[in-house]
């Protein structure tokens, strides 16, 4: 079958049943989209699904068809997109393996609602695990995203 | 990779490069890296000017491999723009004499500190020598600026990577006086952690994000029993699944190991061309196991047994004081006791285990995110016979390592089975599943205290017996070290034992090992003893540390009260715990050391207790790390730290019923999440000592202000981890 991942079509020979996300890492071999749990429960596989943020890990390759696909990779061209920026200013990842998902999750969250309040995040950012601990900063990372964000907009 | 050591331990001069596998650098930046010359161990300059420090530390989340490079490029004295991290292979030779691969007990900074910042000034100082000859003028006339050399005589510049090569050619000078602090540029700056631009790209890899050509995924079903063996297995249905290609027993390799124990359980391995196939195929396994005792037994009876075994009559493992004291009752007025019980933890890195791995006639590769390489190196010879020198290990960062990734378990499973598999290459994957229910974890620790109050109310006699799976330095002849208890107290006696045999699950390092338990037991049991004698407990804290005071507890760092007494005050200095207090809410205090980086800090819980709900509100940490070489990515360590212990107090735990993990993943098995998460304030103490470590220094101390905070708020005790709902109502 043929998915659509990053605005590029990728033809994937494989068994319906399998969670897309083992279809981005092992087979179309973009790496920075992790599993974590492979049940939906730590969103460390997060990616972007017509826009909508969902966990790679629990959906089967049959129910992509046509939808576009977005990892981390395909976030920005270069690495700039607003919370790629303020992640960096605020020292936010430690060991790093949960980031990609953070992020996903947090630009899904900016694109339905630009401005949150800091409870607004901390509930949508919620299915997010970090080991390390890191989500004081998460926090504060996407509010400061989200804000510039705005003053470029304004 | 050629290495050879000059006379006296001097720098290395000769070096085939970095090895240009398994890292998180672009193909560019490689193609470059090749240029680069490499001036010592620890550092290549390319012709371009950028400067590659090359990481010999496991980068697990803790931040070494920015403080590191930090503390090299302070004395090289170099633009921080044209830093880059590598991530090479280990070379257990060339770094046994330079701090050497292996990652943990906090030691990294503290460790490294000495070692860098010779090997950065002497770098700078070659660099200088080959400046002086090409102008043809005295080396005193020669100066630096970010990487460039200047001749103060006509103001000439040349860059680093201009005359690297010629300055490689020196020897390397000894002893060279590192630069007073007052002209830091770099150190104590809160700098941006180097790996964070690939992270957030998603380009920076680790160990699981390795691919070898042919390589095969593998998954081991093992025993659910911790001990059990394997009997038989069909793997008729597993072959059947498109893509499996081979299934292997690794019976060979079961059991325990090590001298600082692990233990692999005996399983069968699927073999296949992706993960899903052989997640597919090890799903349609059919094996019967031995499951031996333990699968009769559970989590209850391990603890019956631990409480069964600290009424026994038992004697000292450690000392402090008059052995009498305890014994002779006239002195004591009223004893005061109590139970605790810290139990098993998983570590839950978000990185799985993971093992790639490549074995040829008599040799093999590996890569993985390690902390213990040379761990790996002699047990890998000693199970498996290949000579050390033809181990190659691909250093990668991992997604969490917490101890567990100090163990060599992984590895060795990975290169058994491509050696059973004739040479083919593997890629060994812990599922998350089989992370929680068939791994090691943190020891259960039951702790028994008791303490002996003279007439004037003060604490005659310190006493703990202590229970736990697994041992460290408690029972080694040479070292009978005690519990990390920096209070005057004229007399501490330690009865340790070691409940090894009926451990449900093999236990080893977990962050801040022994401190958790130890930590939770004392400053919890402390605030116990404070209300029993009606003291506040900081003022009574306050009391014991009074004197200024360096205790030899037979460790190799001493422990302070001065330095104990300091976090203390300024924890409570930012807070008012005599404000009146609130329905529902509570302040808590804790005080501890963690020493093997000797390091200090107290915290300060507020909590507030509401309709059986509790929320931690807030903690207020003070920090006496000594000088701080990156003060966010320290304030990053000390924040997440705290989040690991409240972790284990909210949630942790592990149970175990008919001898098998009742926790199958992160629905049953919690770690707290960004809505559960407490503001949290960290504060230093200003020092010019150190530096110090700080990655296990905050979790044994979030535990018990929490804990005297519930007090405070609810008036009841909690001497078990976790807080169970039902403690609230």
């Amino acid at each position: 079958m043929t998915i659509t991942v990053n605005g590029k079509a990728y033809h994937i020979e494989a068994d319906p049943q399998m969670p897309l996300l083992w279809a981005i890492r092992d087979f179309i071999k973009l790496k920075g989209t992790k599993y974590g749990c492979g049940l939906g429960q730590c969103g460390a596989c997060t990616v972007h699904m017509n826009g909508q943020a969902v966990r790679s890990c629990t959906i089967p390759l049959s129910a992509v068809g046509q939808k576009e696909i977005t990892t981390i990779e395909g976030l920005s061209a270069d690495g700039t997109h607003p919370l790629q920026q303020s992640w960096q200013a605020c020292n936010v990842p430690q060991c790093g393996f949960c980031q990609a998902g953070q992020i996903m999750a947090a630009a899904a969250l900016l694109k339905s609602n630009p401005s949150p309040s800091e409870e607004e995040v901390r509930q949508a950012m919620n299915g997010n695990l970090c080991r390390c601990g890191t989500y004081l900063r998460i926090c504060k990372a996407v509010l400061q995203a989200a804000q510039s964000a705005e003053s470029t907009s304004n | 990779m050629k290495a050879s050591a000059l006379a006296g331990g001097g720098l290395l001069l000769q070096f085939n490069g970095f090895s240009a596998s398994g890292t998180n650098e672009t193909k560019g930046v490689r193609d470059e890296l090749s240029e680069g010359v490499p001036v010592n161990a620890f550092l290549k300059i390319s012709p371009r000017n950028e400067v590659y420090f090359r990481v010999t530390k496991h980068e697990m989340g803790q931040g070494v491999a920015t403080g590191l490079a930090m503390i090299l490029a302070e004395e090289l004295d170099v633009d921080w723009q044209k830093v880059n991290l590598e991530f090479a292979d280990a070379d257990l030779k060339t770094y046994q004499s330079k701090g050497g691969h292996g990652t943990g007990g906090s030691t990294t900074i503290k460790d490294m500190w000495p070692i860098l910042q010779q090997m950065g000034a002497a770098a700078r100082h070659m660099l200088m020598q080959a400046a002086a000859e090409h102008w043809q003028v005295e080396l005193s006339q020669i100066t630096t600026d970010k990487g460039e050399l200047i001749n103060k005589k006509n103001e000439a510049r040349l860059t680093y990577g201009d005359i690297a090569d010629k300055a490689s050619k020196y020897k390397a000078p000894q002893n060279i006086v590192p630069k007073a602090s007052a002209n830091y540029r770099l150190i104590g700056k809160p700098l941006t952690n180097k790996i964070i631009p690939d992270v957030v790209k998603g380009t920076y890899q680790y160990g699981m994000d390795i691919e070898v050509p042919g390589m095969l995924y593998t998954i081991i079903v093992r025993c659910p029993v911790f001990r059990g063996k394997l009997k038989k297995y069909d793997a008729s249905k597993t072959m059947a699944v498109k893509g499996v290609k081979k299934v292997l027993s690794t019976a060979k390799i079961g059991g325990i190991s090590g001298g600082m124990p692990y233990h692999i359980r005996e399983g069968v391995a699927v073999l296949a061309d992706s993960f899903w196939a052989a997640k597919k195929g090890a799903d349609q396994l059919m094996v019967e196991w031995e499951e031996g005792q333990k699968a009769k037994q559970s989590i209850e009876d391990l603890e019956v047994h631990m409480q069964e075994q600290s009424l026994q009559e038992s004697q000292p493992t450690g000392y402090m004081g008059n052995p009498d004291a305890f014994a002779n009752v006239a002195d004591i007025n009223s004893i005061i006791s109590a139970e605790y019980a810290y139990p098993y933890q998983l570590h839950a890195p978000m990185e799985t285990l993971n093992c790639t791995a490549r074995y040829t006639t008599n040799a093999c590769e590996i890569w993985l995110g390690t902390q213990g390489p040379s761990y790996i190196a002699g047990e890998v010879n000693k199970l498996l016979g290949i000579p050390q020198e033809n181990i190659t290990i691909h250093l990668l960062p991992s997604g969490g390592g917490f101890g567990r990734r100090y163990y060599p378990d992984v590895a060795i499973e990975a290169i058994y089975l491509s050696k059973e598999a004739g040479g083919i290459p593997i890629k060994l994957i812990y599922t998350r599943e089989q992370d929680f229910t068939q791994n090691m974890v943190h020891p259960y620790s039951f702790m028994r205290y008791q303490v002996g109050i003279n007439e004037a109310k003060q604490v005659a006699t310190w006493y703990i017996k202590e229970m736990r799976t697994y041992t460290w330095g408690a029972t080694f002849p040479y070292r009978p070290e005690l519990p990390w208890i920096g209070y005057n107290i004229p007399n501490i006696r330690f009865d340790f034992k070691h409940i090894e045999a009926e451990s449900l699950l093999q236990s080893c390092a977990w962050r801040a090992v022994l401190a958790n338990g130890w930590a939770f037991g004392q400053e919890c049991f402390l605030d116990e003893v404070a209300y029993n004698l009606k003291k506040d407990p900081y003022e009574f804290r306050k009391e014991l540390l009074e004197e200024d005071k360096e205790t030899d507890i037979g460790h190799s760092n001493k422990i302070s009260t001065k330095r104990l007494r300091q976090v203390m005050e300024l924890a409570v200095s930012k807070t008012d715990l005599r404000a009146p207090k609130k329905e529902g809410k509570g302040k808590g205090l804790s005080v501890y050391p963690y020493m093997h980086g000797n390091s200090y800090c107290a915290q300060v819980a507020e909590v507030t207790v509401s309709e059986g709900n509790l929320s931690i509100d807030k903690i207020i940490c003070a920090v006496d790390c000594g000088k701080l070489i990156n003060p966010d990515l320290v304030k990053s360590q000390i924040e997440g730290g705290i989040l690991w212990g409240l972790s284990a107090l909210l949630h942790g735990g592990v149970e175990v019923k008919n001898g098998r993990v009742q926790r199958t993943n992160f629905h049953q098995n919690k770690i707290m999440r960004h809505a559960e998460c407490p503001q949290i304030e960290v504060y230093f103490v200003a020092s010019e000592e150190g530096p110090y470590g700080v990655g296990e220094l905050s979790p044994p101390a979030a535990v018990p202000a929490v804990i005297n905070a519930y007090f405070q708020a609810t008036g009841k005790r909690i001497r078990k981890l976790p807080i169970k709902k039902e403690d609230n109502l």
